[in-house]
């Protein structure tokens, strides 16, 4: 252990400053008063959980006696969509949704109303079908409260289905986000159909009427990291031991069918050695990659993957260096095996980095090193990597930005583009010339095909691309 | 009322006596209002209770969850209303004509010298040098490495003596 005194311990100006001050603070011991509205104000929390527990109990009862009085009198004749048969997501009007009765509360059923104006994008998802949902914040009594907007249309029109007015947002705000929210937090959304979808922060719900209606699902550990769906495979990443942004695991990896009405239990545990301030997931075909990322100055945890119920440590070639991958993501367009790119070994110079990009064809068993440097990314927080096919990258750099701060500057090359399976890579070219946030992207993914989102989450437009990163055009849902 | 829940008040109580009225005290001196602050520290507590299981060093969670609702509540404040505090709060009550971005009359306050800082050293000199948690509890609560929390109260002292220095 150190024998360096706390910094405060040094006698200079400024300890001696703050130890003045400490001097001066008024202390006053708490009184039976002040103790009694703190256990009220803490009982009455448990008390409104249970109301609404028992309150959307009742709501289901009667929901699924008036579903089945409404089946008897015209079974599944009276609309035009047939059994079986999923609904298109090519208009913005939603049926209004039934609750199902799993989990234990459900936010009812809400007719579809306008987008806020006020409505700043954090996160999106492709349902399919020209079917796009984003997720965002809307002013609320002085707080911000998450919405879920739904377009039928590919994005050129939005509709606004469900507002969650009972979270907690307060880690959400400001430009410092930690990936990792309280308990009742809603910052993300994935889709797995038109109808079928998720959105989580430390809570994680289920729709299956499109966003009308979500039910809360239980899970494994307290708090969701992280979600992500591939062809009827959901993966959630969950932990123990949350707080103010950061976990002590034990972490839970838990796949499941979009039909699940609850997580029964996790295929495989890890407790890091560590704090994580973010934990990512990817899935395709059938292949789970998690990703953790901990505290400035700790040391990094490798990437891992999940192979039955162990998690096996994917190891970086000699080309990283002594670094770790980071950033691992699979090509969204090979379906017949699993197509991997990462990168490693940053060399930071001066508010910008440059990575090493490699490439897996077997799972993260062997990597080949793809290019050195020529990936160079500002200096503005996390960096995201998204793949179409083997041909087609695209990368990114913004938050979550950490409290720690680093270099902003300018946004300019924080969107970059690769059509050469990651050798060289350019600016992302917006179709209407607007300028890149100076705070980067919060989050880049490739949706398939010739798909990718990049999500700023500053501001209320997000950018996408249908020809693999060639043309880029903004989506602004509230214009 | 569940023995659990008993055993959690219990045990917050305990730490309520213990801390509660300084906590109450740290916070006016923050914020320049006995009743907010009261209202922060009891917000603290509630929270406290309801994260009982997951905290491990009450003391520095409850001054961590403080200081982070004293940072939003002098975000939404801005400006105008700190200017506004400046004349009620008992502040200062005389300005500089030009108001550089710290102040130099003769008496520096604590949110004075904090708010001149970088936002990134805000919180660590808040808990180390006013709250007076050392730097691995302050790591521990910001999930940073101690390293790095030294790095950031190294270069926050660099800049706060020379804020010092000008105010004597």
């Amino acid at each position: 252990m150190s024998e360096e005194p706390e910094p405060s311990a040094h006698g200079d100006s400024v300890a001696e400053f703050f130890a003045e001050q400490r001097r001066q603070v008024p202390a006053e011991p708490g009184n039976e008063l002040d103790w009694q509205r703190i256990v009220r104000a803490s009982r009455r929390t448990a008390r409104r959980r249970n109301r609404v527990l028992a309150l959307t109990g009742a709501a289901v009862v009667v929901l699924a006696l008036f579903a089945i009085w409404s089946w008897q009198r015209e079974p599944l004749g009276g609309s035009d969509v047939r059994q079986g048969q999923a609904i298109a997501g090519n208009t913005d009007t939603m049926p209004t949704g039934r609750s199902s009765g799993e989990g234990q509360t459900v936010s009812p059923a809400q007719k579809p109303f306008k987008v806020p104006e006020t409505f700043t994008t954090w996160s999106v998802s492709n349902a399919g079908q020209g079917t796009l949902y984003a997720l965002g914040s809307q002013g609320c009594q002085g707080s911000v409260c998450p919405v879920l907007l739904r377009s039928g249309t590919d994005g050129t029109s939005w509709t606004a289905v469900h507002n969650f007015d009972s979270t907690d947002m307060s880690g959400a705000t400001g430009t410092d986000v930690q990936q990792i929210q309280p308990e009742r937090a809603i910052t993300q959304t994935r889709f797995a159909t038109p109808t079928t979808g998720y959105v989580f922060g430390g809570d994680l719900w289920v729709t299956r009427d499109g966003g009308a209606s979500f039910t809360k699902m239980s899970h494994p550990g307290g708090t969701v990291l992280d979600v992500e769906i591939f062809n009827q495979q959901v993966v959630a990443l969950t932990s123990d031991n949350c707080a103010q942004g950061v976990c002590n695991g034990p972490i839970y990896v838990s796949t499941f069918a979009p039909s699940a009405t609850t997580i029964a239990g996790a295929d495989a545990t890890f407790t890091p050695s560590t704090p994580v301030r973010a934990g990512d997931v990817t899935v395709q075909n059938g292949q789970v990659v998690l990703q953790l990322t901990t505290g400035e100055g700790r040391s990094p945890l490798p990437p891992m993957r999940l192979d039955g119920d162990r998690l096996t440590a994917l190891t970086a070639p000699p080309a990283c260096g002594r670094s770790q991958l980071q950033a691992v993501t699979p090509a969204t367009n090979v379906s017949d095996s699993l197509l991997l790119f990462a990168l490693c070994d940053p060399q930071q110079a001066g508010s910008s980095t440059s990575y090493t990009v490699v490439r897996s064809r077997d799972g993260g068993r062997s990597w080949a090193s793809v290019s050195t440097g020529s990936l160079t990314l500002p200096r503005l927080g996390q960096v995201w990597l998204a793949a179409a096919d083997d041909k087609h990258l695209v990368a990114s750099s913004g938050g979550p930005r950490d409290t720690s701060g680093v270099p902003a500057g300018s946004g300019a090359g924080s969107l970059v583009v690769s059509d050469d399976g990651g050798e060289g890579w350019a600016p992302a070219r917006g179709g209407s010339n607007q300028p890149v946030p100076s705070t980067g992207f919060d989050w880049t993914a490739s949706a398939g095909a010739g798909y990718f989102y990049a999500v700023p989450r500053t501001t209320s437009a997000f950018w996408m691309t249908s020809d693999y990163g060639a043309r880029w055009r903004l989506v602004n849902p509230p214009a | 009322m569940a023995s659990g829940e008993a055993t959690v008040e219990r045990a917050v109580r305990e730490v309520y006596d213990a801390h509660f009225g300084r906590l109450v005290g740290w916070t006016t001196t923050l914020i320049g209002d006995r009743d907010l602050a009261h209202d922060v520290a009891t917000e603290a507590f509630v929270k406290l209770m309801t994260h009982w299981h997951s905290v491990q060093d009450p003391r520095a969670w409850l001054y961590t969850a403080a200081a982070n609702q004293v940072r939003d509540h002098w975000r939404k404040r801005g400006r105008e209303a700190a200017a506004y505090d400046r004349f009620v709060g008992g502040r200062r009550t005389t300005e500089t004509a030009a108001e550089p971005a710290l102040d130099t009359a003769t008496r520096l306050t604590v949110r004075d010298a904090v708010e001149s800082l970088p936002e990134r050293h805000r919180l660590a000199v808040l808990l180390h040098y006013f709250a007076d948690l050392s730097v691995a509890q302050v790591a521990s609560q910001v999930g940073k490495s101690e390293g790095a929390v030294k790095r950031d109260l190294y270069d926050a002292r660099r800049l706060l003596a020379q804020s010092l220095e000008a105010v004597r």
